[in-house]
């Protein structure tokens, strides 16, 4: 997933720049809501941005910090992480972030609309956000739900909600409601035989959104 | 002995990097069990294709902070180039000449010197049948370049040594202890490489670029497919009779193996003669002028043939021409040798080579190191340099994806990527290699035909230069 959901962060975050270098990010101030591992954050920091990671789960943090010292290459730029909420965090960081990504995390939040809400305010005006999050359809509902959680095991049973996802749709309703653009919707589909994510128009499975917040 | 001695020094290049990785300590010691120090790639074997994918990953701007070192065997020589021709040439296709252009290293190159090849045309010596590939069919473009191996290695070395890098380092003359490389389950692979004269060095990932005979090849435990073909390439520099623009690429398949002549300059050809063993091992030992004997029969010769071939291919001659397509009859002819170049003669074991894995956590191998082909099609090296290319692009795409250099799924990719191409390449040539040594009739008849109907019909024509250019 990876391999897609970063460049579609990364294209974006370093327009302007002439030439693909291998800091990319650099001195960008980045947000990741539910960083679960570090997945994202880690690929992140690599390419130069400045990556804080909150979660509200402490267990997490001892994971992802382990992980973080792995790599000799991120000694200089290793991501902070946080055991907090949006909600929490917004309080003393309002406006700070460059840009903000919530990456399958939506698809856990009860309340969409006030979890959104927050995310937007921890952005500047004119900072980017992302989603990434499986739509609600009956191909997300057979693939992430029957077939992840209960065929392959993949994924222990009960992580995913169907109630609970949230469509392109709704997500650029929300986000219009506070002030925000929404530049571009990707959508996303997995080869389950050979383990490859890929791009494709339709945003039947996963979709990533990028939104700009107004000035 | 020299070879020994040499390989006790220690010679680095670049001196910015020395003062940052090893300090202030004396170059030309030899201090035992050091360790000096970590770095993002190591390759190891500074041939061809191990410097230029030196030389890819510095060009590239994704990867060019990655701290790279390269280990070569031999000691860094002095290059300078001679009047005379070296004995031992590569026939470079265009992707290579594409490859070789992007990174800057072919200027260097024509600066030195290289041939066009225009012309190539290859004829069975046991039949009527022949094919002719030629620059007009393929928008114009030489079918190939004929360079010498050590033009093009300094070529490439020039161009490293040229460009601002602060993030290569090389090891000249530095003989290989130990590989020991990270096992699958590690989260973060670390190989090590240990030099026979103690000095150890580590990294995430290492590249064998360290020939046929590749140790990070064994270290890695795959499964090596290989067998000798029980032949030897002779090899020599041979002075033509006549003087001539000299653009056309020629091979005639005899019994014994094909025997190619490549051209250098308007006087000058290469030789490459795949002979087996003991017929090579003669023709080494013979007198010069015997030895040009030997070789203009070798081109001349009307070698004994079958009647009903004989009958066959000029029927089949006929219907090309009633069709009205290239039938093959009108053919050049080879050039005679007038003499060789004095001690030129050499000859080398050819051989067959595939490895099953290309790849294991944080390793990769490229050229030679992973496959070797018979030298009759001219395409060992330039599956090499293909290697290199597939590898530089994917190995950027990771990093502006901000995975680790050595993530899993781009060596896999690399990996299917290139044996998609290098393996049926491999079998094509090999069963060319098993038709062509054999003078029973009927495989004789099968050959001839399948060569006059390709020869004739331009899409199949195409699809094997396409092949053959990639």
């Amino acid at each position: 997933m990876n391999k897609l959901r970063i460049p579609f962060i990364t294209d974006e975050l370093s327009k302007g720049t002439t030439e693909k270098n291998d800091k990319p990010l650099k001195g960008i101030k980045i947000l990741d809501v539910g960083y679960g591992g570090g997945i994202v954050s880690e690929p992140l920091a690599r390419l130069g941005a400045i990556v804080t990671g909150i979660d509200p789960s402490q267990a997490l943090i001892d994971i992802a910090d382990t992980h973080k010292d792995l790599d000799p290459e991120l000694d200089d730029n290793k991501p902070t992480y946080i055991a907090t909420t949006v909600e929490e965090h917004i309080t003393k960081y309002k406006s700070y972030y460059d840009a903000l990504i919530a990456s399958e995390v939506i698809d856990h939040i009860i309340n969409p609309e006030f979890f959104v809400k927050s995310c937007i305010q921890a952005v500047k005006p004119g900072g980017k956000i992302f989603f990434t999050a499986p739509n609600r359809t009956w191909v997300s509902r057979f693939c992430l739900i029957f077939y992840l959680e209960n065929v392959c095991n993949m994924v222990p049973k009960g992580t995913h909600h169907y109630e609970n996802f949230v469509t392109p749709e709704e997500l650029s309703l929300i986000l219009e409601k506070y002030n925000c653009r929404v530049d571009a919707v990707q959508g996303f589909f997995y080869n389950f035989l050979n383990n490859i994510w890929f791009r494709v128009t339709t945003l039947q499975f996963m979709y990533g959104l990028r939104a700009t917040k107004n000035i | 002995m020299l070879f020994w001695k040499y390989s006790r020094r220690l010679l680095v290049l670049n001196t910015h990097q020395v003062s940052k990785n090893i300090g202030t300590r004396s170059l030309s010691t030899v201090e035992d069990g050091k360790y000096k120090g970590n770095y993002d790639i190591i390759i190891a074997g500074g041939g061809m294709v191990g410097c230029t994918l030196a030389c890819a990953i510095l060009k590239n701007s994704l990867l060019s902070n990655l701290k790279v070192l390269l280990l070569e065997s031999s000691p860094d020589k002095k290059f300078e180039l001679k009047p005379e021709y070296s004995n031992r040439v590569v026939a470079l296709n265009q992707n290579t000449k594409v490859l070789m252009n992007s990174l800057d290293i072919w200027r260097h190159v024509e600066q030195m010197r290289l041939q066009p090849v225009r012309y190539m045309q290859v004829w069975d010596a046991c039949s009527d049948a022949m094919i002719s590939f030629s620059s007009a069919e393929n928008l114009d473009d030489d079918v190939a370049y004929i360079v010498e191996n050590d033009v093009l290695l300094h070529a490439v070395n020039t161009e490293l040594n040229t460009s601002e890098n602060k993030s290569l380092n090389i090891v000249y003359g530095s003989r290989i202890a130990e590989y020991q490389l990270p096992s699958s389950g590690e989260m973060k692979p670390n190989s090590t490489v240990k030099l026979s004269n103690g000095d150890t060095y580590s990294c995430q990932l290492l590249i064998g670029a360290d020939g046929a005979n590749s140790a990070v090849r064994r270290a890695m435990g795959v499964q090596y497919l290989s067998w000798s073909y029980e032949q030897m390439g002779v090899v020599a520099t041979l002075y033509l009779a006549e003087e001539c623009e000299n653009t056309t690429a020629w091979q005639r398949w005899l019994p014994t193996g094909p025997i190619a002549i490549l051209p250098l300059d308007s006087q000058r050809s290469s030789l490459v003669w795949s002979n087996w063993e003991d017929n090579a091992k003669k023709l080494l030992k013979l007198p010069e002028e015997q030895f040009v004997d030997e070789l203009n029969d070798a081109l001349w010769k009307q070698y004994p043939r079958s009647r009903s071939v004989e009958t066959c291919t000029a029927w089949m001659t006929s219907c090309l021409q009633r069709a009205g397509l290239p039938d093959g009859a009108a053919r050049q002819l080879p050039p005679s040798i007038r003499s060789i170049a004095p001690s030129s003669r050499a000859a080398f074991p050819l051989g067959f080579g595939h490895s099953t894995r290309y790849i294991a956590p944080g390793v990769a191998l490229i050229g030679d190191a992973a496959h070797r082909v018979h030298p009759l099609a001219g395409q060992g090296v330039n599956l090499g340099f293909g290697d290199v290319k597939v590898l530089t692009e994917l190995l950027a795409d990771t990093v502006y994806s901000g995975l680790d250099i050595t993530h899993s799924s781009w060596l896999e990719k690399y990996e299917s990527l290139r044996q998609r191409h290098n393996v049926p390449t491999q079998l094509a040539i090999e069963a060319l290699h098993r038709l062509y040594t054999l003078d029973l009739p009927p495989l004789v008849l099968l050959r001839s035909l399948g060569v006059q109907i390709t020869n004739a019909i331009h899409p199949i024509k195409k699809m094997i230069m396409s092949q053959a250019a990639v």
